[in-house]
């Protein structure tokens, strides 16, 4: 059955678009698509997430109904064509479970009944996709984590999670880009740079990417370069 | 560039704004820009200036500047008892200032957020596209300002100054703010909708972020949990308690809760610049959504 798009307005120059739910695994992609058809249409904003798409436009020089109907169309085409018509990215990540850098892997691997080397295999198993960007600038959702690893988000979310910082919060995963106060399960840590807006890096992740990550040891943390 | 002015007693809130920075929100980038955008347009006409030229932000008061360099300037926004040299200053005005004149900014009665301009605009560096300030995100384009900090653009003298006409002025004691119809609204209930429009909120706390509202009647929700999705200033959300926030520029991107609206542009300036404790009104200007 061909996709269809609901769409409601969000005000005097934007609307919102729904993806039927649940939300399948290849909406991130399908988003994607459409962010890049919507800004095509002149869309000044787009932020697509699980499965909605929120459009800004100028509204001189567009018009909430002709642009759902732009989207309606290249969504059904999309559905054609099988594969959504834009490149496929791999990230693939380094993260140290260990020590100071994994202050809630112990109490998580507890609840889950597991080993902390369990957790870790599960953890670095998948590809996961990103479903979703924001909270700060630079931060992916990643969808899903195993269900044996799920947990829910910290009743007191810490004040300052460091940058780097890999946490869990229901079945999504994702990478602190910066410092921030934040309530996400934190089992690891990335060496890699996620968000150096001072050097030009706003983020590494798009809607649609997949991301996978790999263990590594606390020398490898302490003597990564970024361009290994 | 010249130095026109120097920092030397700084408001809570000084910093460089212009109308916000489009086309990163799903990178989280807050639109930011001018809390008052209907106070930072009418400066920059006083001007002559380019719609987007950047001007000072001050809230809620303090704010202490010598100038430099003899240029002209205007003053918008909420009424913070400006002086040159203690001598009062007309709101809404574009007035010229010389070289070490003392310009001052005490604190207002009514609203929060007030605006410089100066002819020509401040000279920074955006990011982005943009030269909004968005303390949250640590983005401080042409740098963080404190004492001793310079602000910089061209020295230019007007030869004319002229006044915004009264008639033209927004009514910051105004109560009722409008509000559309947006995201949740079918999904509310007939008594929730109503509810919004039929009583009185008081501003319980008020920032960049949002505007926090306590409700007398709280604001239900029976729709169960829904997907994050994204987020613009303006927004009403509906969190549990039933007590209203409306995002305002520095809101963040996403989010989980029911919305139930949108306050309109001009709306969302006059409600940033309610007070803590002030009441308003919410009006739905129309209930028809296609």
């Amino acid at each position: 059955m061909p996709l269809s798009l609901t769409a409601v307005t969000a005000g005097e120059n934007a609307i919102m678009c729904y993806l039927p739910k649940p939300v399948r695994d290849d909406y991130p992609l399908i988003l994607n698509h459409l962010s890049t058809i919507a800004r095509q249409s002149g869309a000044t904003d787009v932020v697509p997430a699980y499965n909605s798409l929120l459009v800004v436009f100028d509204k001189k020089t567009q018009t909430a109904p002709s642009l759902i109907k732009r989207l309606q169309t290249a969504l059904t085409l999309t559905k054609q064509t099988a594969k959504p018509p834009n490149r496929q990215r791999l990230m693939r990540i380094p993260v140290c479970y260990e020590g100071k850098f994994a202050p809630d892997l112990a109490e998580l691997a507890q609840t889950a009944k597991l080993e902390t080397a369990e957790v870790i295999a599960k953890h670095s198993a998948p590809t996961y996709r990103v479903a979703c960007l924001g909270f700060i600038p630079g931060f992916a959702f990643l969808g899903y984590v195993d269900d044996a690893i799920a947990i829910p988000r910290r009743a007191n979310p810490r004040p300052q999670v460091v940058a780097g910082s890999i946490g869990i919060a229901g079945r999504q995963t994702g990478a602190y880009p910066a410092d921030s106060p934040g309530g996400w399960n934190i089992i690891g840590r990335t060496p890699k740079r996620l968000y150096a807006p001072e050097q030009g890096l706003i983020s590494c992740f798009e809607i649609g990417d997949s991301v996978e990550f790999y263990a590594i040891s606390t020398t490898e943390f302490t003597s990564w370069r970024e361009n290994d | 560039m010249t130095e026109l002015f120097v920092i030397e007693k700084l408001a809570p809130i000084t910093q460089y704004q212009d109308l916000g920075r489009f086309g990163q929100l799903h990178q989280g980038f807050s639109h930011s820009g001018a809390m008052d955008s209907m106070a930072f347009s009418i400066n920059n006409r006083l001007l002559g200036n380019p719609k987007n030229a950047t001007q000072l932000e001050i809230a809620p008061g303090g704010l202490q500047l010598r100038v430099l360099a003899d240029c002209t300037i205007a003053i918008s926004g909420a009424y913070l008892r400006p002086t040159l040299n203690d001598s009062p200053l007309i709101n809404f005005c574009a007035t010229p200032v010389k070289a070490k004149d003392i310009l001052s900014f005490s604190f207002a009665k009514v609203g929060q957020y007030a605006y410089l301009a100066v002819a020509g605009g401040f000279s920074v560096t955006p990011f982005l596209g943009s030269t909004a300030t968005t303390k949250r995100l640590a983005i401080h384009p042409g740098g963080e300002l404190k004492v001793t900090s310079k602000l910089y653009g061209a020295a230019t003298r007007l030869e004319q100054c002229q006044g915004e006409p009264r008639q033209h002025l927004p009514d910051y004691r105004y109560k009722v703010i409008s509000v559309l119809p947006a995201f949740q609204y079918k999904k509310f209930s007939k008594q929730a909708i109503q509810q919004l429009e039929n009583q009185h909120f008081t501003v319980q706390s008020s920032d960049r972020m949002g505007t926090r509202l306590s409700a007398q009647k709280a604001i239900q929700w029976h729709g169960g949990e829904i997907l994050s999705e994204g987020l613009i200033p303006g927004a009403i959300q509906i969190p549990p308690d039933g007590n209203p926030v409306v995002l305002q520029k520095d809101s963040q991107s996403i989010g989980g809760y029911p919305k139930i609206g949108i306050v309109t542009a001009d709306a969302l300036s006059l409600l940033a610049q309610k007070q803590v404790r002030e009441s308003v009104r919410l009006k739905w200007l129309s209930n028809l959504i296609d």
